[in-house]
């Protein structure tokens, strides 16, 4: 979902349906939440 | 041969032993680590150096397509027939072929091009330290550090790396496997923010691909002249890089120990998804946002990776930077140093690995070698190629002359001397055909390959004593 949100903000921005600003500010959201979430789900699937 | 203990690791990595078939990866194994891999920090480095080159759209689009999938077909008919059939890693398939004392010399090579390759990811790396710092960056023609603040950066992400390497390589190995997918991505964003940020400056109205192809023609690869100091890139030259930028891992062969585990040879076809999308999907984001840079000041030539992400994505785009410089640069010098190792193996692997970051990190502090990246990648690619066609000869050809392949493991020879001029003589007429022939290093590798290969049959000649041929007996 977090990478969804990462490519669909740059998408909504070359639509013309977003600032530059917002986008970076869901591109660094996103970027956290994948971090975590991905750490987790790697940690999990190894334990 | 092995002692004991290299048989009791050789179990683990089979490094001195055919891969068993219960160690056969699947496909999407390979895909997923092509894919990974070709994603790096120096390809914010090689996109921008195209638009810098002089490209055109049709050299872009059209050249990259083409030199990627020759890249695709050199894993998959050159590199991974010999490597299913052998099973053997780069290096004992070379010993056997060689001789130890020559894989040793092969080694020392592969670890000082590593060397320079990982310096150069770290210097990517430094530069978006740069953005928070604000220290003067080098420019596109800097050869040498120009700031203490430079100096610093390079000397702190390159130590870390480094330290990081030598402590927790699998760790930063597991970290890579969950940055990619992402990375990936926020590489595609730069491409579609710097695509976008086009359009709103020019005015371009896009209703189709021909609008585009105007655009790009027109402000983002417009051709002509290169900038100062850099040479110019023809359709030929993006084909013969993007085909020889890997040299090294498909003609060269070091990817025989990639696809030694592969069940069948065609699975070497995942190499597209390292081709396709680092070095055709990267390569083209990253060089958009340099054009963009270029529009707006065309005075503001230097080719920073941090900065130029930054103004596209923000943090997320800083992170890119740093994360794709060190996930690259911590395999690049944790293999630079198991090639160090080969000459000192009674050194631990810990220190190896920290004194070949230390290396690296000095050679990082230098901008000279990601400023000329495109022609280092072709040095890097021409050194190491010749050995790559040492081993084809050897496993398809040699028996057909009546000559012996792995002829130092039959003969006991720690030197081949054959293979050895042959990498040797390559070496120096391809160098050369570049200083005095006029011959490009970017095309000079592909005469090389023969020139290689026809050395070393007719060296061969006179070095091997000869084995008739079943037939004639």
């Amino acid at each position: 979902m977090s990478l969804i949100v990462l490519t669909g903000s740059a998408l909504l921005f070359l639509a013309g349906r977003m600032e530059l600003q917002q986008v970076k500010l869901y591109m660094m959201i996103s970027t956290v939440i994948w971090f975590v979430t991905a750490t987790i789900w790697h940690t999990a699937k190894k334990s | 041969m092995a002692n004991e203990q290299e048989q009791k690791h050789s179990h683990d990595e089979y490094e001195r032993q055919p891969v068993p078939q219960s160690a056969l990866l699947g496909f999407r194994d390979f895909v997923g680590m092509y894919a990974g891999e070709h994603c790096a920090g120096t390809e914010l480095m090689i996109g921008p150096l195209f638009v810098a080159a002089g490209v055109s759209v049709f050299d872009v689009i059209v050249g990259l397509f083409v030199g990627n999938a020759l890249a695709v077909l050199s894993w998959m008919f050159l590199c991974a027939p010999i490597a299913v059939r052998a099973r053997l890693t780069l290096y004992y398939q070379l010993e056997k072929i060689c001789g130890r004392n020559l894989v040793t010399l092969y080694n020392i090579a592969n670890g000082v091009m590593f060397c320079f390759l990982a310096g150069a990811m770290i210097t990517v790396s430094a530069t978006a330290v740069g953005v928070w710092f604000k220290f003067p960056m080098p420019g596109l023609n800097d050869l040498y550090p120009n700031s203490t603040g430079w100096v610093l950066a390079v000397l702190a992400v390159g130590g870390l790396i480094s330290v990081v390497a030598a402590f927790g390589y699998k760790a930063v190995a597991r970290f890579a496997n969950i940055a990619a997918p992402w990375m990936v991505l926020v590489f595609l964003t730069f491409g579609i923010i710097g695509l976008k940020q086009f359009i709103d400056v020019t005015g371009a109205d896009i209703k189709g691909p021909g609008d585009l192809w105007r655009l790009a023609g027109e402000h983002i690869w417009k051709g002509g002249a290169p900038l100062p100091g850099q040479v110019k890139f023809t359709f030929w030259h993006v084909t013969f890089f993007a085909w020889f930028c890997n040299m090294a891992m498909h003609i060269g062969m070091a990817d025989l120990s990639v696809f030694r585990f592969a069940r069948k040879s065609k699975y070497a076809i995942a190499s597209g998804a390292g081709m396709y999308v680092g070095h055709y999907m990267a390569w083209i984001c990253a060089s958009i946002l340099y054009a963009y840079q270029l529009h707006l000041n065309a005075a503001d030539t230097d080719v920073l990776p941090g900065p130029m992400a930054y103004k596209a994505a923000g943090i997320a785009g800083l992170l890119c930077v740093i994360i794709a410089g060190w996930t690259t640069a911590n395999p690049t010098i944790y293999r630079a140093g198991l090639a160090f190792q080969a000459i000192i193996p009674k050194t631990p692997r810990f220190t190896v690995t920290l004194l070949t970051g230390a290396l690296a990190t000095i050679m990082g502090l230098f901008p000279a070698i990601a400023m000329k990246l495109l022609g280092f990648v072709m040095l890097y690619g021409m050194i190491l190629m010749p050995m790559g066609a040492v081993i084809f000869v050897d496993f398809r050809l040699i028996k057909k002359f009546g000559l012996q392949s792995n002829y130092a493991e039959m003969s006991g020879k720690l030197f081949n001397w054959a293979a050895g001029l042959a990498w040797i003589c390559t070496v120096v007429i391809c160098l050369i055909l570049v200083k005095y022939a006029g011959i490009q290093i970017f095309f000079v590798s592909l005469p090389g390959w023969f020139i290689a290969a026809l050395l070393y049959i007719t060296v061969s000649f006179l070095y091997q004593k000869k084995v008739r041929p079943e037939e004639e007996k």
